[in-house]
């Protein structure tokens, strides 16, 4: 396993309140590992711990066989993506994107070459000169995405990116996220409170309640755990193929109550 | 019926208003040209150019007019900077809406007082009475005034952006030079112009801290009016309520089209 | 985004140069009541605190104070009100939308200019009631500039303050989509007046309410306007404390110090009240 992210020990308390207990993760390079949990369960804290947005109380964070929770942000070779794709107001798309690369001094003409790579690769030709305030939430999101690409960080971490997108642009963004992720290798962390993209997007996951978190390597073991939601799921897919004379499921007792 | 009643009403009271708003300045204006205007006549006798030339001649009007704008323009960018950085370190404090209530308080409290003290402190350590003390008395209010204005800048958007920028790489001075100044300039310069005028239109510090002896175009226009010279009082005020009212209609455009404001829409 | 050292240290500067300045105040104006500054020879006395507490200077100043910035504030939030309430959007519309900044930029110092040209004995008001025919000389024109009850302070207060109130409760009504609100009120069967008092007042009120008292502060520690159409008797405090500090003999002001001790503390109590449930929030 070629190392990527590996979090040990990660704990993190709010006014005496534990918000992290302990969190271990581990996710070689070029994988992406999807952490499941409802609102609230610390998923936001344990991302914006790694990257290094609040300090935490104890744990260890390593990027790439490196250690690096005593580092600034900016030294960390982490970005952090969040519900909302966060553009420069003032820069337009090609400035958002190029921001990264021109912090770091990189020469005109590369800067020009990547970003038109990456305006290409992210479906946004004709959009350099674009005002952030006129794009619409996927292509704002698919900005922030390639901002970050920009700069190729060692680890990719991903807070809900997609939950205020409609169902379709969605679905679309979670396949492009995967595909650029994995083509450059990137080690990615996707919390999310939707079981479907956890399973859309996630190579291992993890489920998070209460501060803890149960990883899971592969889909199968994800699927077999009791709280992941996939039994529940399962058989609500199964009521839809035998009809609601089945009389079982979430599904139907759901029905019973509105009828009462 | 009744809807065409109330816009015509609206309307009615929206003149007015401009009317009552534009009306002082008209009275500066007659104060300061008209000639020979004797009790009960409507309107003066004949026009004067006087007051106008006196102006334009580099008299005292000028000189202080002219000390006034250094003074301002000093008060501004020294509070204003101060303040950009107070204001951040003040939205990621824990406690930041405790905090942000102190920047009311100097508002509470007369100017006078404020400048008496000032004063005595200026005075013990050897700075007294200078247009530099005027400058730093100013400056203190200036600046809290300056960090009201502030912490709106300081939305949650906008420090997420300072994050979003370290995780590309940017060092704090870079977040402030390519993130925060520029997605701020609207507001900054809506701070540098308030805490301008703010240090333009002081009468009351400059009075007790300058004992006098630093004629700003306040104190002049205050001390023509005591003497009962209303045309140089006139003509002064003009002087002092004038470039403001044009620079802050020009400037709305300005703010209007800060693109903070567009993304926040 | 975390603090740093330097956060640390900005934020101690603030602490210094707002509450600081206040404390000072307090100390430099508690020091020379006691006659440990200023006066001719600098000792330890309470003769000063004694003779502003014994005559009816302070109280009078304070209470009148207190009744200018009151008599100056009320009505011209209530006319402010009335006047957003009745033009609506058309405030928006040009020339009034720019138009209503300007007031904000006129100092105190203009206004009264402006107040002695159009208040005064041969100012507009009285020349056009000449034409009018109403009267026969300008000392029949009622004493509205430098009278004893401050009607010409007043006035140029509220000319100075309604224009702001008017832009902050409009901006208020947008910010609080009361319009929105006042909608679904009517749907759920609430008549006009209903609205009015149920929704929109309430709602307003809430957010002009330390808008109100910072504003009310600073019209009761009101300086230039007073001072230039003011009567002298009564004096409001800002005046009245200057007076007694920049006296032409100082055995005086030791008692300006104690009126400004007076001062700091009464106002840093209101703020002190005002901001403790704003921090609670």
């Amino acid at each position: 396993m070629i190392a990527g992210l590996d979090v040990d020990g990660m704990s993190k308390r709010f006014d005496g309140r534990p918000v992290l207990d302990a969190v271990s993760l581990s996710v070689p390079r070029g994988e992406l590992m999807a952490v499941l949990g409802p609102s609230g369960c610390g998923k936001s804290t344990l991302l914006r711990g790694i990257a290094g947005l609040i300090a935490i109380d104890s744990g260890t964070v390593t990027v790439a066989g490196r250690r690096v929770d005593h580092l600034p942000v900016r030294e960390r070779g982490i970005v952090y993506l969040g519900q909302e794709p966060l553009l420069f107001p003032h820069l337009d798309v090609g400035g958002n994107l190029a921001f990264g690369l021109r912090l770091s001094r990189r020469p005109a003409q590369e800067i020009e070459d990547r970003v038109r790579q990456l305006v290409e690769e992210l479906g946004l030709p004709g959009m350099e000169r674009r005002n952030p305030a006129d794009l619409s939430g996927g292509e704002r999101q698919r900005v922030a995405f390639g901002r970050a690409l920009a700069i190729e960080p060692a680890v990719l971490l991903l807070d809900e990116p997609f939950s205020s997108l409609d169902a379709m642009t969605r679905s679309r963004m979670q396949g492009l996220f995967r595909r650029v992720a994995r083509r450059h290798a990137i080690t990615t962390v996707l919390v999310t409170h939707d079981l479907k993209e956890a399973l859309v997007m996630g190579d291992r996951f993890g489920l998070m309640q209460n501060g803890r978190l149960l990883s899971h390597p592969d889909r199968a073991a994800f699927a077999a755990a009791p709280g992941s939601g996939v039994a529940a799921e399962r058989a609500f897919w199964d009521l839809l193929d035998t009809g609601p004379s089945a009389q079982s499921g979430p599904a139907a007792r759901g029905h019973g109550d509105r009828d009462a | 019926m009744i809807r065409a009643t109330a816009s015509r009403r609206a309307a009615v009271i929206a003149w007015g208003l401009a009317v009552l708003i534009v009306l002082p300045y008209a009275v500066l204006a007659f104060g300061a040209f008209a000639q020979q205007w004797r009790y009960p006549a409507l309107l003066p006798a004949g026009w004067s150019m006087r007051a106008w030339t006196a102006l334009a001649g580099g008299g005292a009007l000028l000189d202080a007019a002219g000390r006034s704008a250094v003074i301002a323009l000093a008060v501004s960018l020294l509070s204003v900077t101060a303040a950009l950085i107070t204001s951040q370190a003040l939205a990621i404090a824990r406690h930041r809406e405790r905090m942000q209530a102190l920047a009311l308080l100097p508002f509470f409290v007369s100017p006078v007082v404020i400048g008496m003290s000032l004063q005595q402190l200026l005075l013990r350590s050897g700075l007294d009475h200078g247009a530099l003390g005027v400058l730093l008395a100013q400056s203190f209010i200036a600046y809290a005034y300056a960090v009201l204005l502030m912490n709106a800048l300081w939305s949650p958007t906008l420090l997420a952006m300072g994050d979003a920028a370290a995780g590309l790489g940017a060092s704090k001075l870079a977040i402030w030079r390519e993130v925060w100044l520029p997605a701020g300039a609207g507001v900054i310069a809506m701070a540098l112009f308030q805490t301008f005028s703010l240090s333009w239109f002081d009468y009351a510090l400059a009075r007790v801290i300058g004992g006098g002896r630093v004629v700003t175009l306040p104190i002049r226009v205050f001390e023509a009016l005591s003497a009962g010279d209303l045309r140089v009082a006139s003509a002064g005020s003009l002087l002092l309520v004038l470039p403001p009212a044009v620079a802050f209609l020009l400037a709305r455009r300005l703010v209007a089209a800060s693109p903070l404001l567009k993304v926040s829409q | 985004m975390l603090s740093s050292s330097t956060d640390r240290a900005a934020r101690l500067l603030f602490g210094v140069a707002t509450g600081g300045v206040v404390l000072l105040a307090l100390v430099v104006a508690a020091a020379g009541s006691v006659g440990i500054i200023g006066g001719i020879e600098p000792a330890f006395t309470t003769a000063h605190w004694l003779a502003v507490l014994s005559t009816p200077t302070l109280w009078l100043s304070l209470a009148y104070s207190a009744l200018i910035a009151m008599a100056s504030l009320l009505p011209s939030v209530l006319l402010a009100l009335l006047i957003v309430l009745a033009a609506g959007e058309r405030l928006r519309r040009a020339p009034l939308g720019a138009l209503l900044y300007l007031p904000l930029a006129f100092p105190g110092v203009v206004a009264a200019l402006v107040a002695v040209q159009v208040l005064g004995g041969a100012g507009w008001l009285s020349r056009i009631a000449h034409t009018a025919g109403v009267l026969a000389a300008p000392e029949e024109f009622p004493a509205l500039v430098q009278d004893r009850i401050g009607v010409g302070i007043v006035i140029t207060h509220m000319l100075m303050v309604t224009p702001f109130f008017v832009l902050l409760i409009d901006r208020l009504s947008t910010l609080e989509r009361l319009d929105a609100l006042a909608a679904l009120g009517r749907s759920l069967g609430a008549t006009s007046a209903q609205v009015l008092w149920t929704i929109r007042l309430p709602i307003l009120l809430r957010g002009l309410t330390p808008v109100c008292t910072v504003y009310g502060a600073a019209l009761l520690a009101s300086f230039e306007v007073p001072l230039l159409i003011g009567a002298q008797h009564p004096a409001m405090i800002a005046v009245e404390i200057d007076r007694h500090l920049h006296p032409l003999d100082l055995s005086t002001q030791g008692q300006g110090y104690a009126m400004a001790c007076v001062h700091v503390m009464l106002l840093t109590g209101i703020w002190w009240r005002m901001s403790r449930p704003a921090a609670r929030r």
